[in-house]
């Protein structure tokens, strides 16, 4: 099956940004998802909350293509994950998908810049400059783009990494544990450049977090439980 | 403590596997070279104390040298014999003529001659007295008859019954009556054996019925050795010697010995060296790079109050383990490289005696102790260094990378961002980079040494037979060493056209009071197809002349195998020793004392290949360029010898740096997971540990090339090579294989690197 392009066609855009019906995924005995159904909606800034060992992290991996499911599906607008090769998977992720984590975000011997653009450049395609301007200024990263990650700050770093999620103009951006190794001001901080991104930039965002406060700036807040969505 | 570091080493089976590999292959080469150095030695002495085994004494001339065809020895009377026989205590005597003589195969082609002797002999009736026993047939009785060993009868599709030719080198028919083992084997090594009636030996080798090499002695019950050389020695002439049967064996194997087996042996054992050199680089990394992932480890161990003392012998303690059991197993690693080892010299040509392998004690403890001790400095200062982290480290999260300042690393053009990602990752340890990258240095370095080194040499040979080759054809016997009938020279003067056509005589004689070997030439023809111009009855090398202070002019005494003396006057010095050696005499002045007259060479002017060809029977006829080329073509085959030993040095330092790529796959799985979530393909993590690889490796290769090319220059001047020459193709193949050693060594850790299980990846901390 082909690859949906980057910008996705009319009935794409009818589909949620991502979804996961009857999600299953087992570790062995562990039933880390235990069935979980659910549409990430476009242009909405999605949280999921949940103790640790709640299946929270596991439904972003397999969701973002990054584990598979043991059994049900899902989708990024519309394209079926379990039908795609690695290839597709690793161009869908590549194209489709911006992804934030919790820490070591960046690769350590590139700069800030060139960590930005590294999906692009990945891909073999050029960055829309005017676009990548705009990002950078939406998260204030102008003054420190040829630096590398050891002399940013820790909040610095995590704005790189969601600058880098937001560069290829993906579907959905997947937050895992964003400020979860930031201080209360950075995590502030880095929290108002993710609600910026959606507001002004239009980017549908899933955040993966444990934290309240961090759920606050959320439009909706899903809440898990051994592996299952319970509210 | 010691608990500890075995727990630690099974725990990291896997990164250590390297170093234990590294340890393992450099002492499975030391072991295998002095494994097969003693088992040659056991081999050689076993060979020839069977041969010898009857023999209680023997009665030789006292002129001349020991060698293992006895062609460096004069002659004695046979009248001698019956004196020898008349002595009380002598159970039996037996004349031996021996010489060389080259036998030909049923397909007309020379039998052996790779380099082992080709022996023509007298059959001695008596068996105790002969080394070689026959299996089939029966001895010579008559003119024509001929014994050979059974190695030679299968080289050659003989058997009793074939006629075949011996030449002694001049022709001579004969046909096969027996075929005999040497004691219980098929020849004494590889070594050829036709054995003839006592009248016809004499006549082709000694050219004199009245002389016999030797008499062999065999002593009655109770008479011991050196009672019989005692009782021997009262009735022999002066000029002629009684031995004991031990001291022929004993000179025999030095003989081979000297000249072969402890060439061999420094040969292997400089190899090993090498190995064990790259291989030390390659533990000193590997155990960096452990010690430096387990920081936070030996930090937390700190904290928890031990000394940096206890840390340090931990971690050494861990590398003196892996050394033991590695050079353990490389002491039987050396039991299969010997074995392969032998197997690669008897493809080369260099036949060995067969026998089981010998590892005696000294082997075991040199290749045990060498391996532990190399492991034990390789790993000292990773580990003194472990021992000096702070115990806050382990608090601290892991310690931010240095910012690479390697610049070279820019210097690959690597293309796309997976080469761009592999420059940036191979400059950031320069330390690592640099280290990994001197194993494979060391490696290039001695094959770029030995090929510039082998390479000059091969030029300055060509050069000084150039300038000292002015005829037109040189002809020279089949295989190495050999002779050329002597009347060739004579028969290719007599045709159409040919100017001068000059034999070169070899023989050995006492000059000036040392045993040396001497050519033999006419002088007068000499002078046209040589640069050399000798005159009166001796010439000398400058080389000789300086060390002796000899001049045009000076008296010599030139004392011959057949023991009379001459004083002969210099008549010349001359400066290219390379087709005559250090000294040359005049035919006429050897004719009247010689023994079998072998010519090396025979130059000619004034005649075409084609006219030459059908004089020669089975030996080379060449024109000047391609004798010329010919002269430096035996040092094809060492260059090709320490061409297959070196592999194995980049072999190890291939592992090396697949060790090395693997731990910092292991390091940067976090990195490398994150790669492959924002959208980088299996192909491109593949090739961005390639890149790192080939950079390396580049950087390897091309300090090798230099510091090889560097050293060669110097041991060019050192060794005196009059000329230098570079091989650039044989460069340029270097550098591919180092590259390629690069790719190569790569392919396993790209492959883990590009399998990383995602959500794992992803959650390392």
């Amino acid at each position: 099956m082909p690859v949906q392009p980057a910008r996705p066609t009319l009935a794409v855009m009818t589909a949620p940004a991502a979804s996961a019906s009857a999600a299953v995924k087992h570790y062995g005995d562990v039933h880390a998802l235990d069935g979980v159904t659910v549409d990430f909606e476009r242009g909405a800034f999605t949280a999921i909350m949940g103790p640790s060992g709640s299946g929270k992290s596991t439904l972003m991996h397999c969701v973002a293509g990054l584990d598979s499911l043991t059994a049900g599906e899902v989708a990024i607008g519309g394209t079926v994950l379990s039908r795609l090769s690695d290839r597709e998977l690793t161009e869908l992720r590549r194209e489709r998908i911006g992804f934030v984590f919790q820490a070591f975000n960046l690769l350590p011997a590139l700069d800030a810049q060139e960590n930005i653009t590294l999906p692009a450049r990945l891909g073999g395609k050029p960055s829309d400059a005017e676009w990548l301007d705009l990002v950078i200024d939406t998260v204030g990263l102008r003054d420190r783009l040829d630096h590398r990650p050891a002399e940013l700050s820790g909040g610095q770093q995590q704005r790189v990494a969601v600058a880098r999620a937001l560069a290829t103009r993906p579907e959905i951006v997947f937050a895992d544990e964003p400020t979860g190794n930031l201080d209360s001001r950075s995590s502030a901080e880095l929290l108002k450049f993710l609600r910026r991104a959606v507001d002004e930039l239009g980017q549908t965002l899933v955040m993966v977090t444990h934290d309240p406060a961090a759920a606050e700036s959320a439009d909706r807040v899903l809440h898990m439980l051994d592996g299952r969505i319970v509210s | 403590m010691t608990a500890l570091a075995l727990r630690n080493l099974l725990a990291r089976r896997r990164r250590l596997a390297g170093t234990f590999l590294a340890v393992f292959l450099g002492v499975s080469f030391l072991a295998g070279a002095l494994v097969l150095g003693s088992t040659l030695a056991r081999n050689f002495d076993s060979l020839f104390t069977d041969a010898n085994a009857g023999t209680d004494a023997a009665v030789r001339s006292s002129v001349g040298k020991s060698s293992v065809d006895g062609t460096d020895r004069g002659p004695i009377a046979i009248s001698l014999l019956s004196r020898v026989r008349a002595v009380p205590g002598v159970a039996a005597a037996e004349p031996v003529v021996q010489g060389y003589g080259q036998l030909l195969g049923t397909d007309g082609k020379p039998i052996g001659g790779a380099g082992p002797p080709r022996l023509a002999a007298n059959w001695i009736a008596t068996p105790d007295l002969n080394a070689y026993k026959l299996v089939s047939g029966r001895a010579p009785r008559a003119d024509g008859e001929a014994v050979i060993n059974q190695g030679a009868a299968d080289d050659g599709g003989l058997k009793v019954g074939s006629v075949t030719t011996l030449q002694t080198p001049a022709p001579t028919r004969v046909r096969i009556v027996g075929v005999a083992t040497f004691g219980s084997s098929a020849g004494l090594g590889e070594a050829t054996f036709t054995g003839l009636t006592i009248a016809q030996a004499q006549r082709l080798i000694l050219h004199s019925g009245a002389r016999v090499s030797a008499i062999r002695v065999a002593a009655a019950p109770g008479v011991s050795q050196s009672e019989l050389v005692r009782r021997l020695q009262r009735v022999l002439p002066s000029g002629v010697e009684a031995v004991t049967g031990a001291q022929v064996t004993a000179e025999d194997t030095d003989d081979l010995s000297g000249a072969f087996l402890n060439m061999l042996r420094a040969f292997l054992v400089v190899f090993a060296g090498i190995a064990l050199l790259v291989a030390t680089f390659s533990i000193h990394n590997t155990l960096s790079i452990v010690a430096a992932q387990r920081t936070r480890e030996s930090a937390l161990l700190r904290a928890l109050g031990a000394s940096k003392r206890q840390v340090f012998r931990l971690l050494a303690t861990e590398a003196l383990l892996v050394g033991v059991f590695a050079s353990l197993a490389g002491v039987f690693g050396g039991l299969g490289m010997a074995t392969g080892l032998k197997a690669m010299f008897d493809a080369f040509g260099g036949a060995l005696p067969d026998g089981g392998l010998v590892l005696t004690p000294a082997t075991v403890a040199v290749s045990l102790g060498v391996g532990v001790l190399v492991t034990l400095v390789a790993g000292l200062s990773p580990a003194r260094r472990a021992s000096r982290v702070p115990p806050i480290a382990a608090l601290r999260e892991a310690a931010t990378e240095p910012r690479g300042r390697l610049r070279i690393a820019s210097l690959f053009p690597l293309r796309g961002i997976a080469g761009e990602i592999a420059r940036d990752n191979a400059r950031r340890n320069p330390r690592r980079t640099l280290s990994t990258a001197s194993a494979l240095a060391v490696g290039i370095a001695v094959v770029t040494l030995a090929t510039v080194t082998v390479t000059s040499l091969k030029a300055s040979v060509r050069d000084s037979v150039a300038r000292s080759f002015a005829g037109d054809i040189a002809v020279t016997p089949p295989g190495f060493g050999g002779g050329l009938d002597p009347k060739l020279a004579q028969r290719i003067s007599t045709l159409p056209g040919v100017k001068t056509a000059v034999g070169i005589g070899t023989g050995s004689a006492e000059v000036g009071g040392d045993d040396v070997t001497v050519s033999i030439a006419d002088f007068g023809a000499l002078s046209s197809v040589t640069e050399i111009h000798p005159r009166g009855d001796l010439a000398v090398s400058q080389k000789v002349a300086g060390e002796h202070g000899w001049r045009v002019g000076s008296p010599v005494r030139v004392r011959f195998l057949d023991g009379s003396t001459r004083a002969l006057r210099v008549g010349a010095v001359y400066e290219n020793r390379r087709l005559t050696g250090d000294y040359l005499l005049s035919r006429a002045a050897w004719a009247p004392h010689a023994g079998q007259d072998l010519d090396r060479a025979v130059y000619v002017s004034g005649a075409s290949k084609a006219q030459i060809a059908p004089l020669a029977g089975d030996a080379k006829v060449r024109n000047r360029a391609e004798y010329i080329d010919a002269a430096a073509g035996g040092l094809n085959m060492l260059l090709g010898l320490v061409y297959v030993m070196l592999l194995l040095a980049i072999a190890i330092a291939l592992m090396g740096i697949a060790n090395t790529l693997a731990l910092s796959v292991h390091e940067r799985t976090r990195e490398l997971g994150l790669l492959r979530a924002v959208g980088a393909t299996r192909r491109q993590v593949r090739a961005i540990v390639r890149g790192e690889s080939v950079i390396v490796a580049g950087i390897g290769t091309a300090a090798g090339l230099l510091a090889g090319f560097v050293l060669a220059v110097g041991l060019v001047e050192v060794a005196g090579i009059d000329a230098f020459a570079v091989p650039p193709g044989s460069l340029l193949a270097v550098a591919i294989v180092g590259v390629l050693a690069g790719v190569l060594a790569a392919v396993r850790p790209a492959r883990r690197a590009a399998r990383l299980d995602l959500p794992r990846a992803l959650a390392t901390t």
